[in-house]
């Protein structure tokens, strides 16, 4: 698994933490359920949080918690479900997230430009491959101008 | 018309470098199938019947002479020598391979053209008006706006994974001619009490397997504030619309099951946030309508008399002035429909060598420029009346001026079972058998402005329920069947037509439609044309004759 972040291969320093785990020290990533479920407890923890969020999931009740992530990781279920690109942009431009956000599941090389300009900075790649890695760090500058 | 700058051809430059890219690595078994598709469908790539089929972007439908010699050579170099205008303005080519697709759009580039967002389920070609510029009846000439919608739609980060396709018309006109009402989003520039213009703006209309006619959700929006109105709109549609049923997935569907009120609250509310960040200023609007100056027109144009000779003296040339040259802005000009629906022609279709004569024509007569039409024909909108004899002349040699604008074999037809992978049966062959049926230009004249709208699936590409006779093509079991539709319109009073009883079998196409005119030629009253006859006698006369017991 490889993980582009801000233009560069980097490894990942978050700790992806499923529903009914003990909650690790360190820089944490939590499930949208976790985290309503979860508040008061992860309020508490010393190291940073983000939070992992589907396409199902209410973006709307996590937006006066925003100032509590410093990672927002929207997962694709299906590359063609172009709606995380909106919540991207609403994220960055509205809200005014200012931490990572970082695509996660189906999502393709061929989508990373787009992605990148609606304001996700971190990408996490499922292929082991290498060459991947680098045909989408390419990818991210297809194009240097644009009307939008 | 609009010429592009460093920044918009390094745009359609990049474009091609990055979709060669992606031809190469899934020709090398890079990228799947699935993957793939999404990406060429995104550059106007369908797999058909018998080979890929592209489509190319023409912009509002105005096309210069150095770019329709480049679409002649395209026809000839990479498809049989054919090139299809469709009803969007867009142009089809039905035969290249999908390697050479790269080389294609390449050539496409270097003459400012492209093929971006020509299909696929994100912002599509925006179209307008045929006779934007030179007609009697608009209040501004909107393709500057038009201009400024493409630059917005094109490479549009955000909307690129829509939950379908998104359709974008715009008009100025009190005459709809480009069938605003069918759009998801129809545009038409209005003026407000104190007479400055903005736009009234329509949501979810469309046609295909659920038609519904667009509804207004904003009567005024001032100019500056069109691209954000457009962003909020689709960012609300990206958002919410259905993405679990490909049949449901329109805009249309979520203004109908969210309610126009909620649905509009929703865009105003978006649009609240967003307005003050992306006005469009005087100066950018003015930049791109300096493109769109009118060309010296002469001003002694109209002191010609040689037409009225002509006119007198030959009635072929006559006929054809009638039926397919309208009213210009300037007396003196005329605007000339060329008809693609010549009799033994498919709907819509043109040969390289048409092209390019149509190239020198445009060149010698018209300032340059061609202009397509939703109903897919071509119009030469400048055409001196002292030319307009040796136009037509040339037009006849080559085929190109069969008088028929806006009559019944002017169809607007798909290309149906014979080239298209999704359709369920014949459309080229009905229009052929129709055309064949009707041979008689005298008894075509007299029954007048009548639309016939032909398409061979649900999907609808032509337009068949607001065709004032719609055929719409199913299939029953492995054999082809028509559903008729009585009284559709695409116009200003756009409605949906009626059906007119059971499918109906191929060889009784020609027979039924023979029928109807029977009825209606019966009915009218004087000077009433067909669509007036329907909505004033209803479809139960033309149903109960046509389905009465032999």
């Amino acid at each position: 698994m490889h993980l582009i972040k801000n233009r560069e291969i980097i490894t990942d320093s978050w700790t992806q933490i499923a529903d009914d785990t003990i909650i690790p020290d360190g820089d944490i990533v939590v499930t949208y359920n976790r985290w309503l479920t979860d508040k008061e407890t992860l309020l508490n923890h010393a190291g940073a949080i983000g939070v992992s969020i589907n396409i199902e999931d209410d973006l709307d009740a996590l937006l006066s918690d925003l100032e509590h992530f410093s990672l927002i990781a929207l997962n694709f279920a299906v590359f063609t479900d172009g709606r995380n690109f909106s919540r991207a942009q609403l994220l960055r431009d509205r809200y005014q997230f200012k931490g990572e956000i970082r695509a996660t599941g189906d999502f393709h090389r061929d989508q990373v430009y787009y992605l990148s300009r609606v304001g996700f900075n971190a990408f996490v790649l499922t292929n082991e491959d290498d060459s991947q890695a680098e045909g989408v760090l390419s990818a991210l500058d297809e194009f240097t101008v644009y009307y939008q | 018309m609009y010429q592009y700058n460093d920044i918009d051809q390094k745009i359609v430059d990049d474009r091609v470098i990055q979709y060669r890219d992606q031809t190469e690595r899934f020709l090398k078994g890079e990228i799947p199938d699935d993957e793939f598709r999404a990406l060429r469908l995104m550059n106007g790539l369908y797999i058909q019947t018998h080979a890929p089929m592209l489509r190319v972007a023409g912009p509002y439908g105005l096309f210069s002479a150095s770019q329709f010699r480049k679409l002649a050579s395209i026809a000839r170099d990479y498809d049989k020598g054919f090139a299809h205008f469709t009803t969007r303005q867009n142009i089809q080519y039905n035969w290249p391979e999908l390697e050479r697709v790269p080389d294609l759009l390449e050539e496409l580039a270097s003459v400012q053209m492209h093929a971006i967002q020509t299909s696929g389920n994100c912002l599509r070609n925006t179209t307008s008006d045929p006779l934007a510029g030179v007609c009697l009846d608009e209040i501004e000439d909107p393709r500057p706006y038009c201009e400024i919608i493409r630059q917005w739609t094109t490479l549009h980060p955000e909307f690129a994974y829509l939950p379908r396709k998104f359709k974008i018309a715009v008009s100025a006109s009190t005459q709809d001619r480009a069938a605003t009402q069918l759009h998801d989003i129809g545009l038409h520039l209005v003026e407000d009490e104190t007479g400055t213009i903005g736009f009234k703006v329509l949501v979810g209309g469309g046609l295909g397997r659920t038609p519904i006619i667009g509804q207004v959700i904003r009567p005024y929006l001032e100019k500056k504030h069109l691209l954000s109105f457009l962003e909020a709109i689709v960012r609300v549609y990206n958002l919410n619309g259905r993405r679990d049923n490909k049949y449901k997935a329109r805009i249309k569907i979520l203004v109908r099951e969210t309610g126009v009120e909620a649905f509009t609250k929703m865009v105003e509310t978006e649009w609240q946030a967003i307005k003050n960040g992306m006005e469009l200023t005087e100066d950018r609007i003015d930049d791109v309508k300096s493109h769109f100056s009118e060309p010296a027109y002469s001003t002694t144009a109209k002191s010609d008399l040689s037409h009225e000779q002509h006119l007198a003296n030959d009635t072929a040339f006559a006929l054809w002035y009638k039926h397919n040259t309208v009213t210009h802005k300037n007396s003196g000009y005329r605007i000339a429909y060329v008809s693609l629906k010549a009799p033994d022609t498919p709907p819509g279709d043109t040969t390289h060598q048409q092209l390019d004569a149509l190239a020198d024509l445009a060149d010698q007569f018209s300032f340059g420029f061609i202009r397509s039409t939703h109903r897919q024909n071509l119009v030469l909108a400048d055409i001196e009346q002292a030319n307009l004899y040796s136009l037509w002349q040339q037009l006849d040699v080559l085929n190109l001026a069969t008088p028929n604008i806006n009559c019944i074999t002017d169809m607007i037809c798909c290309p149906g079972l014979d080239y298209c992978a999704l359709a369920n049966a014949g459309s080229i062959d009905i229009a052929q058998d129709i055309n064949n049926l009707f041979d008689n230009m005298d008894y075509i004249h007299d029954l007048g402005d009548l639309k016939i709208n032909l398409s061979g699936c649900m999907n609808g590409c032509a337009h068949q329920s607001v065709g004032n006779i719609g055929i719409l093509g199913v299939d029953k079991k492995g054999v082809e069947w028509y559903q008729i539709t009585l009284g559709g319109s695409s116009d200003e009073n756009a409605t949906l037509g009626r059906r007119l009883g059971p499918a109906i079998s191929k060889d009784e196409i020609t027979p039924t439609i023979k029928t109807i005119l029977e009825v209606y030629l019966e009915k009218r009253l004087e000077d009433e044309n067909f669509l007036a006859t329907v909505n004033r006698i209803g479809i139960s006369p033309f149903k109960d004759k046509v389905y009465a017991p032999n």
